[in-house]
């Protein structure tokens, strides 16, 4: 059946969907990759570049369906590109030969194969020094999948059940994580699995499955919902991987495209809202106000999402100012839904902190503690609290519009909160003595709720057996310098985390009950500015 | 189900915050004291015989559902006060009543051992007494009496007072230090 799966999904499907799992069966295959575009025209004709096993460059063009003549023809010049130019990149030597291919999820029309035949032959006859082209079509690709995909496949019949679920959503919605998660961890990603190989086959069936899943979403362009599943995906082979205790050689070409795919679908959303008038989405019948501020919250999230991974990955990153001027404008229209929107102002104020609006970062800082005191406070009555980070927006939209079977009760919530620790963390870290001397005495009234994780590698895990939920009230009289030193130190104590600092400001947006005091302060700068 | 078990019980009045993960809690007291505890499965039977399903249809399992709630809060009623008890045996705020029964002056004694907080306005946030039927329909007539006599007020009043001194005391410690 998956096998129908994979073949329905791969027909229909174009380059931009099937270039993350073919960058997998390339691995698969014993190729290392060098290059892979992001979704864009690239210069040379060359959408992934890698080495094979046996240290051969190989430049592979990908296209959408049958290539008949007149498609040839306007993609030709590409094609010339692709075996006329060698591969120019930082690491590789401009001399050196490479292998061309031209991939593409249809079928070649005799007249293109003979075509295709003479300019090699005339390439070889002339001694050009070009690249000879061979292709890679449906019937290649769908061989290579089935195979790359191997026997990770859902046997039980819960299994089935999850991937249909997934597979058969209608894509306009949230993407369903929890279903995700439970799928890729409980049938792709085997826990029983010893041999290494093993362990790194079924990683990398992870990726591709994931792709056939993605399907509706993909078609209808849900670029959030597709961040979201990749971002579950990267966490789950982290995750899975540090449960394994596996080399990180041996994942990170997987989690690496899982994250550079969630990362291309984010981009799109935000690139896409640059030239949007409005947010309106669907049925505008149930649309606008809390959903439509909620939207903007997100996308605000997102665009300093992008900027700050952009920043990550290049220290001479100059910053968007449409980025900035987008979230500067919709920052007074947003809705802090409750303590799951916390990342999304998160990733804000560190962008603003890069881009050194350290006013205005800790100016959010404070306004969120007070909306969060306000709202929470067992004394008061008259707002709806903020419900804890494990309650989605989605969730407390339904739940406030009265759509969820059993809805939420909002007044578990008065007394309680999740994010007030390391805001009180964060506010200590930037020298905040006198905004939180102000608000200390209703500080005191919360209780500071928090999950202890027992095994690092469940951090990673949408939701973990093992662990312990704790609750306290702050002190009462509280030393100020203890508490500084002890935010500090709360970053020297999340050293186990360093090594995904990049993907954390990514993952706590999809993953936000684990917005905790060890995970915020991975993501502090390194130099905080007073 | 729900709903019944919450019905005409203390479980209504005990706010029910629900964990997603984890095997186990803790609540850390201001005194430094950690209360560590596990997760309990409450589970009470269901049954209902083949005949009254074929009589009554649906409405042969109502009334299975209320016995069921009914022993599932019961089994919740039983953990939370053998819970109070641990606690206030711990912190030695038991009062012994010594098999007497409840006079005004036990229940001054009573409050005088509980931390009593107060809005802002300074008036008491009473807390809620949990007392047996029997016990109820005993005491519903001496409350009236006590709150119509004029010394009980007094005596009342006066450890209000004394708990708004101490609550004073308390919110005035709430404060950043160097």
């Amino acid at each position: 059946m998956i096998e129908r799966a994979i073949e329905n999904w791969l027909i229909r499907t174009n380059e931009r969907n099937y270039l993350a799992p073919f960058c997998q069966v390339l691995m698969y295959k014993g190729h290392r990759i060098i290059y892979k575009s992001s979704h864009r025209p690239m210069e040379q004709g060359k959408d992934v570049i890698t080495i094979d096993k046996n240290g051969q460059y190989c430049a592979y063009q990908l296209k959408t369906g049958n290539i008949d003549l007149t498609k040839w023809r306007e993609i030709r010049p590409e094609i010339e590109e692709l075996i006329q130019l060698p591969i120019i990149h930082p690491s590789i030597d401009k001399n050196i030969e490479h292998k061309s291919f031209l991939v593409f999820n249809g079928n070649l029309t005799d007249e293109v194969r003979i075509q295709i035949d003479q300019i090699n032959e005339d390439n070889i006859r002339k001694k050009r020094d070009y690249s000879y082209l061979d292709v890679i079509d449906i019937e290649s690709l769908l061989k290579d999948f089935i195979e790359a995909q191997g026997k990770f496949m859902p046997k039980e019949v819960e299994d089935f059940d999850l991937f249909l679920q997934l597979h058969l959503a209608d894509g306009n919605d949230f993407f369903n994580k929890e279903t995700f998660f439970a799928f890729i961890s409980k049938a792709i990603l085997d826990t029983s699995l010893k041999g290494k190989s093993d362990i790194k086959h079924c990683i990398i069936s992870s990726v591709i499955i994931t792709s056939y899943i993605l399907k509706p979403f993909q078609e209808k362009e849900n670029h959030y919902a597709l961040f979201e599943a990749w971002i579950v995906l990267c966490a789950s082979i982290i995750r899975y991987a540090l449960s394994k205790n596996i080399n990180i050689k041996d994942y990170e070409g997987s989690s690496q495209i899982a994250l550079s795919e969630a990362v291309s679908n984010l981009k799109e959303l935000c690139e896409e809202a640059l030239f949007r008038e409005d947010f309106l989405e669907g049925d505008l019948m149930g649309d606008g106000d809390l959903m439509y501020k909620s939207r903007l919250t997100i996308l605000i999230g997102a665009f300093a999402a992008i900027e700050l991974h952009n920043l990550s990955i290049n220290d001479d990153y100059v910053f968007n100012p449409k980025s900035i001027d987008f979230i500067d404008r919709q920052l007074t229209e947003v809705w802090f839904w409750g303590e799951s929107a916390f990342p999304f102002f998160l990733n804000v104020i560190h962008l603003y902190e890069q881009i050194g609006y350290h006013k205005k970062a800790k100016k959010l800082l404070l306004d969120i503690l007070v909306t969060l005191l306000r709202s929470n406070s067992r004394i008061n009555s008259q707002n709806i609290p903020l419900a804890n980070p494990y309650y989605g927006v989605h969730e407390i939209l339904e739940s406030l519009f009265g759509f969820q079977e059993e809805n939420i009760d909002f007044t578990i919530f008065f007394g309680s909160s999740y994010i007030l620790e390391p805001i009180i963390a964060m506010m200590a870290r930037r020298n905040m003595r006198s905004e939180l001397e102000k608000l200390w005495r209703p500080i005191t009234h919360i209780h500071i709720n928090k999950f202890l994780i027992d095994k690092i590698e469940d951090v990673f895990s949408w939701r973990t057996k093992s662990g312990d939920n704790t609750s306290q009230f702050p002190q009462q009289t509280q030393s100020w310098t203890q508490l500084k030193n002890d935010a500090f130190s709360e970053i020297s104590n999340s050293s186990e985390l360093m090594d995904y600092k990049n993907f954390f400001n990514l993952f706590l947006m999809v993953y936000p009950h684990r917005a905790d005091c060890q995970t915020i302060a991975v993501l502090e700068p390194e130099k905080i500015s007073t | 189900m729900k709903e019944q078990m919450h019905r005409s019980s203390i479980m209504a009045e005990i706010k029910t915050i629900p964990h997603f993960e984890g095997d186990r809690m803790s609540t850390k007291y201001d005194d430094g004291d950690i209360d560590k505890s596990n997760y309990n499965l409450f589970s009470a039977e269901l049954s209902v015989k083949r005949d009254d399903i074929i009589k009554l249809g649906f409405k042969a399992f109502i009334e299975g559902i209320k016995k069921a709630a009914e022993e599932l809060k019961s089994q919740q009623s039983k953990m939370v006060f053998e819970k109070l008890n641990e606690v206030t045996t711990k912190t030695g705020n038991v009062v012994n009543a010594k098999g007497k029964p409840i006079s005004y002056d036990l229940l001054l004694k009573t409050l005088e051992t509980i931390q009593l907080d107060f809005d802002d306005n300074g008036n008491p946030l009473m807390p809620t007494m949990v007392v047996s039927p029997e016990q109820y329909e005993k005491m519903k007539e001496k409350i009236v009496e006590w709150e119509n006599d004029p010394e009980c007020n007094k005596q009342f009043e006066k450890i209000i007072n004394q708990k708004r001194k101490e609550w004073h005391d308390r919110e005035s410690n709430r404060k950043l230090v160097d």
